[in-house]
């Protein structure tokens, strides 16, 4: 029963107008402004490339948690979704899945453009873009927990931030030190193991606990 | 009797007990005790904003009493609301962007119903725009839409908020049909309206909503 909702929430993001690409553009956006404001010397930025990439990649996937489950709430299909008997454990894994391809592997395709802005060496590109597709399952089931606790809230927009910050912690920690070990170690390196450790921790706690947190809003 | 309405197997119950259910402060439904079983017609009739929404919600199971409690059997088990009801809300669930045909075989697939899809755009007589994005249509074939998916939904409950708002001469004869075919064949009916019982079946039950005095 993922399927047919993935297949749904893919066709509605496409005929969106565009609507799942405003993360790309806000992407962009950061990675520009910290060009400017460090002042454009790539002896300055180089060292910090990976980090501000980072930054801007969870900032941007930030913004879009509050939409997870908002339109769906708000129209009526959650609670439909639930009286047609789909277990909300795979309803929120559909939405995992969903967010990741929609809101963050854009993103990580848009990594080796701003690779070329800071000037930053093949093999950290690739460690980047390594980190950050490890962790791509963590940032979007706490984005989906989030988002599935402050269903139907107004102005959630600032508690999603408050919710998920704790949870990317972690996550943002080991995903630059990851980058550091891939110098030494490649993918072989022990934070790349931790990393993938943080995203199947996610999985497995909070996914049940976002369905937990949709079943209470629908009953 | 066509495919899309097959005989309800065994004997559905709604039994409901002292339920109390308000909206922030305010007490809206004060210990109601009823109970439905196949064959019954619920017919609530109340002004706007006397709480007929939340008490199909109740109904549904997508809303929990403040007090008292609702019990969904199936031959005499206690079963998941969602084994039994389909609710058709009063706003439109049908996703804009989506065809006709694309949100009803969305549905219908959730349900393995998907066989029932065109049958069911066809009684509702939607079967010549299945290919119109669902925001181009207007307020009552919104309304057969969701007949359809009703339809599909082959649950024995059905609850049903304003359903003939917005709907055509032609469009409230659908509905009081389906609603006969339904009983008919063993199901039970829960309508929210402000107009006035109409006689569905001979087990019509009407409860009128008031505020208090």
């Amino acid at each position: 029963m993922i399927a047919p909702i993935l297949r749904r929430d893919l066709t509605l993001a496409l005929r969106s107008g565009g609507a799942w690409l405003y993360g790309v553009f806000f992407f962009a956006v950061f990675i520009a402004l910290n060009a400017i404001a460090l002042g454009g010397s790539l002896n300055v930025m180089r060292p910090l490339a990976p980090a501000l990439i980072w930054l801007a990649v969870i900032f941007s996937a930030m913004l879009s948690f509050q939409a997870i489950f908002q339109e769906d709430f708000n129209d009526g299909n959650l609670a439909q979704l639930k009286l047609s008997g789909v277990s909300l454990i795979n309803l929120c894994t559909a939405k995992t899945i969903s967010f990741a391809l929609l809101s963050i592997l854009p993103l990580l395709a848009a990594v080796p453009i701003a690779a070329l802005v800071f000037d930053m060496p093949r093999d950290v590109v690739l460690a980047t873009t390594s980190s950050l597709l490890l962790s791509t399952p963590a940032i979007a089931v706490y984005g989906v927990l989030s988002s599935a606790i402050l269903a139907g809230r107004r102005g959630g927009g600032f508690l999603i931030v408050l919710i998920t910050t704790p949870f990317l912690i972690p996550v943002l920690i080991f995903g630059l030190e990851a980058i550091e070990g891939f110098s030494k170690n490649g993918l072989a390196a022990i934070e790349f193991r931790i990393v993938i450790g943080l995203s199947l921790i996610a999985i497995a706690v909070g996914i049940p606990a976002a369905a937990a947190a949709l079943k209470a809003h629908l009953e | 009797m066509s495919s899309l309405f097959p005989q309800i197997e065994g004997i559905t119950k709604i039994g409901v007990t002292s339920l109390s259910l308000s909206r922030g402060e305010k007490v809206l439904i004060d210990a109601l005790t009823i109970n439905l079983v196949s064959g019954d017609v619920l017919w609530a009739q109340g002004d706007n904003g006397i709480g007929k929404t939340t008490l199909l919600e109740a109904f549904a199971g997508l809303r929990l009493p403040d007090e008292g409690r609702i019990s969904w059997k199936k031959n005499g088990k206690t079963v998941r609301p969602s084994r039994l009801v389909a609710y058709q809300p009063h706003k439109s669930y049908a996703k804009p962007s989506l065809t006709i045909e694309e949100d009803i075989n969305f549905w219908a697939g959730l349900r393995k119903a998907k066989d029932l899809a065109e049958e069911a755009m066809d009684y509702v007589g939607l079967a010549s725009r299945a290919k119109i994005a669902t925001q181009g249509l207007s307020a009552g074939q919104k309304r057969r839409l969701a007949l359809a998916k009703l339809i599909i939904s082959q649950k024995p409950i059905w609850i049903m908020d304003e359903p003939a708002a917005a709907m055509d001469k032609s469009g409230v004869f659908l509905i009081d049909d389906l609603i006969k075919k339904h009983i008919g064949r063993g199901g039970i009916a829960i309508i929210a309206s402000h107009d006035a019982a109409r006689e569905l079946s001979s087990h019509t039950r009407k409860l009128t909503l008031q505020a208090a005095v």
